[in-house]
């Protein structure tokens, strides 16, 4: 980030080839809706951009640009307001009639994303997070909450997402 | 409860990594378009004029400019248009607005010099150029109602321009005259003691016009007897 921001380009294309995936999936994750996962992700980079003379190496870049691709989502929540009905709920009809078709049927990961994003944002950002690789501390960080707070949102979005395939909890 | 259906942790880890999706391409070459767009100048190419830097670069500018401006030659006003209370009046002290109060005070100082034709020509070569400018530069630099000319000021000014006591009522003012005969003249004995350095200089048609001047204002003050002698001496 520091090269790109003294002027080599290319710097930022090799850093958004290492990024870009793990981003998109977090905030598709989040949405649960291509359309705006995309809008979103476009808004992060956006912003990434523009902050990029004042970024400093204090922080992992990854951590940084989590944060704001956290921050932008909560634009996104607040501008849609979640609660509604989105494109993720077919989905995850879907994938619940999937499940209980038979355990030959193995779970989709775009469908598991549609699931996740109808759990509460912190709960799921948490989980995502998880999922692509990132440590307690580094979640903590992005989302701005403490250690034990993220394993527990970690901790109840799992048992939702059981709760929601319809297979009960585990005693 | 558990149920052989049930997706443990483990598979619902493996199902999010089994497809890993991946950004579209459309938003990939949006952002990579936007990052070449945006691109921030590669440093050490050309000046970066950061607001910081522009301001620092003013200030040199001003500090340049500003006393050659004071310094340049003030226009010379006929000596026949020369009014002891219109100097007053047109005082910086008076004036409307900042401009006016310029002009009025480059006229003031112009008048006050063209005084010195008065006397005589060897005394207006006693006036030093760079004093009337001084003059000049520290009314320039007088707030509206900071200094006051005294009344007696015009006439001595009349005389012998040098002579122009100004009471100071800011610290610019007194700084900008520590150097000054103006604010040496407006203490009597000061003044006395210049003129002896006038006479001793042989400079008598200068020391003569002064001594009237400060008789004028000072006509109470008790002047040593060597001086007026040696000014009593001059033909």
């Amino acid at each position: 980030m520091l090269r790109y921001a003294a002027g080599e380009v290319a710097a930022f294309s090799e850093l958004y080839q290492r990024h870009k995936d793990h981003l998109y999936r977090f905030v598709l994750g989040s949405v649960g809706d291509a359309g705006a996962a995309e809008e979103v992700a476009q808004d992060t980079w956006e912003a990434v951009l523009g902050a990029a003379t004042r970024y400093t190496d204090s922080a992992a870049f990854t951590t940084w640009l989590f944060t704001i691709a956290r921050r932008k989502l909560v634009d996104h929540y607040r501008r849609t307001e979640r609660s509604g009905a989105t494109q993720a709920e077919a989905a995850v009809e879907d994938l619940v009639a999937a499940v209980h078709e038979g355990p030959e049927r193995q779970l989709q990961s775009h469908q598991l994303l549609a699931l996740i994003a109808q759990l509460p944002p912190d709960q799921g950002q948490a989980l995502l997070l998880k999922e692509e690789g990132f440590s307690m501390r580094q979640i903590a960080d992005i989302v701005e909450a403490g250690e034990e707070t993220v394993k527990s949102r970690i901790r109840y979005a799992r048992s939702s997402l059981r709760s929601s395939l319809g297979v009960g909890d585990e005693h | 409860m558990s149920t052989e259906q049930e997706p443990s942790d483990e598979r619902l880890s493996a199902a999010y990594r089994k497809q890993r999706l991946r950004s579209p391409k459309a938003l990939d070459e949006r952002v990579l378009d936007m990052a070449q767009e945006r691109a921030p100048e590669s440093r050490g190419r050309g000046w970066n004029w950061s607001p910081a830097w522009s301001g620092v670069a003013v200030v040199c500018v001003l500090a340049l400019w500003l006393p050659a401006l004071i310094e340049s030659p003030t226009p010379i006003i006929n000596s026949s248009n020369f009014d002891d209370n219109a100097s007053v009046s047109e005082s910086p002290s008076l004036a409307d607005s900042p401009v006016e109060s310029l002009a009025a005070a480059r006229v003031s100082a112009a008048r006050l010099k063209s005084g010195a034709d008065a006397p005589s020509a060897s005394a207006r070569s006693e006036l030093h150029s760079d004093q009337a400018s001084a003059d000049a530069a520290s009314l320039d630099v007088i707030p509206a109602g900071a200094a006051e000319i005294r009344p007696s000021v015009a006439t001595e000014a009349a005389a012998a321009p040098m002579r122009m006591a100004v009471e100071g009522k800011t610290h610019a003012l007194s700084e900008s005259r520590t150097d000054a005969p103006a604010a040496v003249y407006a203490d009597s004995e000061a003044w006395l003691q210049s003129i002896a350095e006038m006479a001793e200089n042989d400079d008598m048609e200068a020391a003569q016009a002064s001594f009237e001047a400060f008789r004028q204002a000072y006509p109470e003050v008790e002047v040593d007897a060597t001086l007026l002698e040696r000014l009593r001496l001059y033909p």
